[in-house]
């Protein structure tokens, strides 16, 4: 609170939100005419959301429009704003994260489907298989067929792209890097998490557990709520929008700059991603803000201020749980169908309507948040 | 002549209309009979003949848009085959428990599916818990049948709608919705049930009503009726 009147800081941070927001709109045009020549585009196969509102329609849409944020991000950042103590960690993490999107987007368009054997025909193996070293074998690497069997519940099988247990290996990592960054390399003052009203509580290495899971959750979350036009950049604007904003609060200048430059290049995206949108933003760009959203949350120690900066992709992700719970545990639909966007398609409310709606919610949330942030 | 008709409650009746008018592709459709052979767990109720109508309305609804079927352009009997060809329908015991739920529910304010036992935590902990979560998919007609659940009326004359004419091998339940008495003899029974088609590829009626007309009130006349060598059991509730 004390920087509040630091011009020098708002200069800067709204500069390089409206240079970021140019650069990107440069680029976009490109982008998209690039992604149509190597046809990396929506298909639509049997699909649990193939037949709602007007899935068809968005049939041969470029994918990976994410790409366009991410690279704004990366050469504005490296280029004008790279801090060896603040930004090179959520820069990498946010690579690792796009890296990781974009080799699922490119499998989804490519490759061919795969299929994990099922833990039933592993125990029938074990019976039954001629060779015995291999019945070993199949017995010693249990765990990890159990492992990948336990994510079938989120992915129908087969299937294109990264399997779900591949993605979640992946994004532990990405965590696991943001965790030892943060309790390791910031210092111990990132041991305490913020609480508003109450000043902090000390975790202590109870962070690196945590920290994981918030960029595993988030990641995923923000990859979920990228399923209508805009709908998930519109949100993250006014997530990251709050941040910038709490960042300067906070006086912190590279912080301030990295929010405003990913705030710059997703107002470009959004815009060439309403509907009907010129490219979607794909697994490179969902998974990629999501974890970026994520560690610039714990690292601007803000933690306890996600549900409401998130406040959009939290509900998202916590239908999706609730649905895979009462379909397998009550044997029954929580939602006609989840996320909770696809719901209320199902429901008649129009694609305008919901996303509108939801950013409308998003931003009142963080503006509660930001609130929150001042106490 | 004293005449007296019996009937099961209203929220019994509008289970079974629901089951014999289900709104899909603006007509009425009788719900098919499914049951699930297979032995699959860890589905969707609707699709292992346990759903309530309203869900399998939902689910064809839905599985029309994935396949992108226009559902008002099939004639009665298209949908009827639609919704067999997806494993859409019910079993005798569901249609059994749903509507006897909804009668105890509306008379005493008893919900069955806490009262009934399937099994006991301490046999078998897990399966305690399944059927805590998923209660109507392990309800079976020998767990209605089971005397802890159940038990037999010996006395044909106080037989009552609501009550279960079973099959002595525990395959199939009947459940009785209306009985007609003249002086204080039952003339006639209306039932209900969900029987299973009698042959391969052959659809089946899907859930019937049938009425059974008494001259002499007696059991013996009522399983010759219905050429089945039925026993007549009451929820203990």
């Amino acid at each position: 609170m004390t920087n509040i009147l630091n011009h020098s800081i708002l200069n800067s941070t709204l500069i390089f939100a409206i240079f970021s927001c140019l650069v990107a709109f440069i680029g976009a045009p490109l982008l998209i005419r690039l992604l149509q020549k190597f046809k990396v585009e929506r298909t639509f196969e049997v699909g649990s959301s193939k037949g709602i509102g007007h899935r068809t329609e968005k049939t041969g849409t470029p994918i990976m429009g994410g790409l366009l944020i991410v690279i704004t991000i990366l050469i504005i950042t490296v280029v004008f704003n790279w801090d060896s103590r603040f930004t090179y960690v959520p820069i990498g993490i946010m690579c690792l994260a796009a890296l990781l999107g974009a080799w699922d987007d490119i499998l989804n368009v490519f490759g061919k489907k795969r299929q994990v054997r099922s833990l039933k025909r592993t125990f029938k193996l074990i019976k039954v298989h001629k060779n015995i070293l291999y019945r070993f074998y199949l017995v010693i690497t249990l765990p990890w067929a159990i492992f990948r069997n336990s994510f079938h519940i989120f992915s129908p099988q087969p299937s294109r792209g990264v399997l779900p247990h591949e993605k979640i290996l992946l994004q532990i990592t990405a965590g696991a890097i943001t965790a030892w960054w943060i309790v390791f390399k910031l210092g111990e003052e990132w041991l305490y998490v913020w609480i508003p009203f109450n000043g902090e509580i000390f975790l202590g290495y109870w962070m690196i557990p945590l920290i994981i899971f918030i960029v595993v959750f988030f990641a995923n979350a923000v990859n979920i709520s990228d399923g209508l036009d805009g709908l998930s950049g519109g949100a993250l604007i006014s997530a990251f929008g709050g941040l910038a904003v709490l960042s300067y609060f906070q006086g912190s200048l590279p912080f301030s700059i990295l929010n405003a430059t990913v705030v710059g290049a997703l107002i470009a995206y959004v815009y060439f991603n309403i509907k009907p949108a010129r490219f979607q933003m794909g697994d490179v760009g969902s998974l990629a803000m999501g974890s970026l959203f994520a560690v610039m949350m714990i690292a601007q120690n803000r933690l306890m201020l996600i549900p409401f900066f998130g406040f959009i992709f939290l509900v998202e992700i916590f239908s999706v749980i609730l649905q895979t719970f009462w379909r397998y545990g009550l044997g029954r639909r929580l939602f006609k169908m989840a996320p909770l966007h696809h719901h209320l398609e199902l429901h008649g409310w129009s694609e305008e309507k919901i996303v509108m709606r939801f950013w409308l919610i998003n931003s009142f949330m963080v503006i509660i948040g930001l609130w929150l942030a001042i106490h | 002549m004293n005449e007296q008709t019996l009937k099961i409650s209203e929220a019994g009746q509008k289970i079974i209309d629901s089951y014999l008018k289900m709104a899909i592709g603006g007509k009425p459709i009788i719900c098919p009979y499914y049951i699930n052979l297979k032995k699959q767990r860890a589905a969707l109720r609707v699709f292992l003949g346990k759903g309530l109508a309203q869900e399998i309305i939902n689910e064809a609804n839905f599985i029309s848009l994935k396949e992108e079927i226009d559902l008002n352009k099939l004639s009665e009997k298209d949908l009827y085959q639609f919704l067999v060809k997806h494993n859409l329908g019910i079993d005798c015991s569901g249609l059994t428990t749903y509507i006897l739920q909804a009668i105890f529910k509306e008379n005493k304010n008893i919900n069955i599916f806490k009262k009934i036992k399937i099994v006991s935590f301490l046999k078998n902990p897990y399966r305690w818990l399944i059927t805590q979560l998923r209660p109507i998919e392990n309800i079976s007609v020998r767990v209605l049948a089971n005397n802890k659940n159940s038990f037999q009326v010996n006395d044909f004359q106080k037989i009552k709608p609501g009550d279960m004419l079973i099959r002595p091998n525990l395959r199939h339940v009947y459940l009785i919705t209306k009985i007609k008495k003249e002086n204080n003899q039952i003339k006639k029974i209306i039932y209900i049930n969900a029987p299973r088609p009698k042959q391969k590829d052959y659809f089946g009626p899907g859930i019937v009503q049938n009425i059974i007309l008494l001259e002499k009130s007696e059991l013996k006349e009522l399983r010759k009726k219905m050429d089945e060598e039925i026993i007549i059991r009451r929820l203990k509730f």
